[in-house]
């Protein structure tokens, strides 16, 4: 998740920078618009996703590493 | 012989004024147990000290009371600094006690100051060893004790802000002489698992003793050793511990911790969509700019007459040639006007303007011009030259004037 959302989220930064500053022409600003509406869409999605579980981390004796569900009392 | 007689008033004040008056006794450290402690409505506090061998009356006023970090309970180890002096009216003599502290805490205060100057010599407390905590973390490892109110409190508020953050959890002793190096165990485990994005160290409040295990060595140098970043987390705000001055980022308590390390999903959704917003108003604010730099280009005066400028040009070339008109009319006039003149005056001093007048010129057979009658001879043929022709004449008498 990190890499995707953090990507996603700094290009949609990007795109809204870029045009904002108004410099674009009005093709290049339509296809970053059309960029920005995807990208907006994505973040939303991968923040809505669903939820994570929490674990317990054990080691056994040979090294081995395992997780158990954490006892929420 | 009687000795004097006093009164037991002045005995008192007496033994109090010898008191009061020691050096050593004006201001000592005394180290024992506390018994009986009483806490009085007035806010003082009256108690004993003992050892095994002795006892000794002890108070502590309200202002100095309130000032105590701890809380005095019978069976406490306690050192106290303060002065001896007699209660007048019972004649008891007792610590009036300005300062406490554990037993021991004197001893702990020292080892914490000097691991402390230690390290930092070391530059194991340096800003810029700390890492920066990751923004965006997928998976977050909580060292602590399995049971307590930290790790509850940790997981509520992480499921609160992000729901969608992993975490795990890796038990720990933390409290005890086995801490520090259950501590170190449980760090380089979650190390090795590589999973987590980044590690909360941390316990609830306690006393010095209670959390001295952030304060050992073994403690800070798994700490700083930890290729994950860690957020220490270790009792109250009030609470300095040296975990705290190794780890990457220090959070007051563990619920501050827990905000430290996932950022709020709710918040994140609002700036989503506010970048949306902006997305979409900016380019549709590009779009109404473009149509309106249309429409008054097409409203343009050219634009709607294109051959206006055209019309102005041959307007302009007409006037040019009106005028080049008249100028040439002019300069025709003036010149008739000048010739006539000059046609005027030329008949004027014509010599053929004589013959409106009636002269004739007088030519001789040769046709040479006659002027005088001295060139006549007798019975010679003249030639009389007239405006409309000429006429042959004989000279038939000389008449001088």
């Amino acid at each position: 998740m990190e890499q995707t959302f953090e990507q996603a989220l700094s290009r949609l930064e990007e795109v809204v920078d870029t045009i904002e500053n108004g410099e674009t022409s009005l093709e290049s600003a339509l296809s970053l618009y059309k960029e920005g509406l995807l990208l907006s869409k994505t973040c939303g999605e991968m923040l809505n996703r669903y939820e994570a579980e929490i674990t317990l981390l054990q080691k056994d004796a040979e090294g081995v590493f395992s997780q158990k569900p954490f006892p929420e009392s | 012989m009687r000795k004097q007689l006093f009164t037991v008033a002045q005995v008192n004040r007496y033994i109090k004024r010898l008191l009061e008056e020691d050096t050593l006794l004006s201001g000592v450290y005394v180290e024992g147990e506390l018994s009986n402690v009483k806490p009085h409505s007035s806010g003082h506090l009256y108690f004993t000290l003992k050892d095994e061998s002795a006892a000794i009356n002890a108070v502590m006023f309200k202002s100095n009371a309130r000032a105590l970090a701890f809380e005095p309970r019978n069976g406490m180890k306690a050192v106290l600094f303060g002065y001896i002096s007699l209660y007048e009216k019972t004649g008891q003599y007792q610590l009036y006690a300005e300062y406490m502290e554990p037993a021991g805490v004197g001893d702990l205060q020292a080892a914490f100051i000097q691991l402390r100057d230690r390290l930092q010599a070391e530059g194991l407390f340096e800003q810029t060893r700390k890492r920066p905590i990751p923004a965006y973390v997928c998976c977050v490892a909580v060292i602590t004790s399995p049971t307590g109110a930290a790790v509850r409190d940790i997981l509520r508020i992480i499921r609160n802000r992000n729901p969608a953050v992993k975490v795990v959890v890796a038990p720990a002793l933390v409290q005890g002489a086995e801490a520090a190096a259950d501590i170190s165990r449980a760090i380089a485990e979650v190390n090795e698992w590589a999973g987590a994005d980044v590690i909360i160290l941390g316990r609830g409040g306690g006393s010095m003793e209670d959390l001295w295990a952030f304060n050992e060595e073994a403690t800070a140098r798994a700490v700083a050793g930890s290729a994950i970043p860690i957020i220490s987390a270790v009792g109250h705000e009030t609470d300095f511990t040296i975990t705290d001055f190794v780890a990457d980022l220090r959070a007051p308590t563990p619920t501050a911790a827990a905000a430290m390390a996932v950022f709020d999903r709710t918040e994140m959704l609002s700036h989503v969509q506010a970048l949306k917003d902006i997305l979409g108003k900016t380019t549709r604010g590009l779009l109404d700019r473009q149509r309106a730099a249309y429409r008054a280009l097409t409203r343009s005066r050219f634009l709607q007459k294109p051959l206006e400028p055209v019309y102005q040009r041959q307007l302009y070339v007409q006037s040019l040639q009106k005028t080049a008109d008249r100028l040439m009319r002019d300069r025709l006039a003036r010149e008739k006007t000048a010739l006539a003149n000059r046609e005027a005056l030329l008949s004027k001093v014509s010599p053929y303007a004589a013959w409106k007048r009636g002269f004739a010129v007088v030519r001789a057979e040769q046709g040479t011009v006659l002027t005088s009658i001295n060139a006549l001879s007798l019975g010679e043929t003249v030639t009389l030259q007239f405006q409309d022709g000429s006429a042959n004449a004989s000279v038939n008498q000389i008449i001088k004037r």
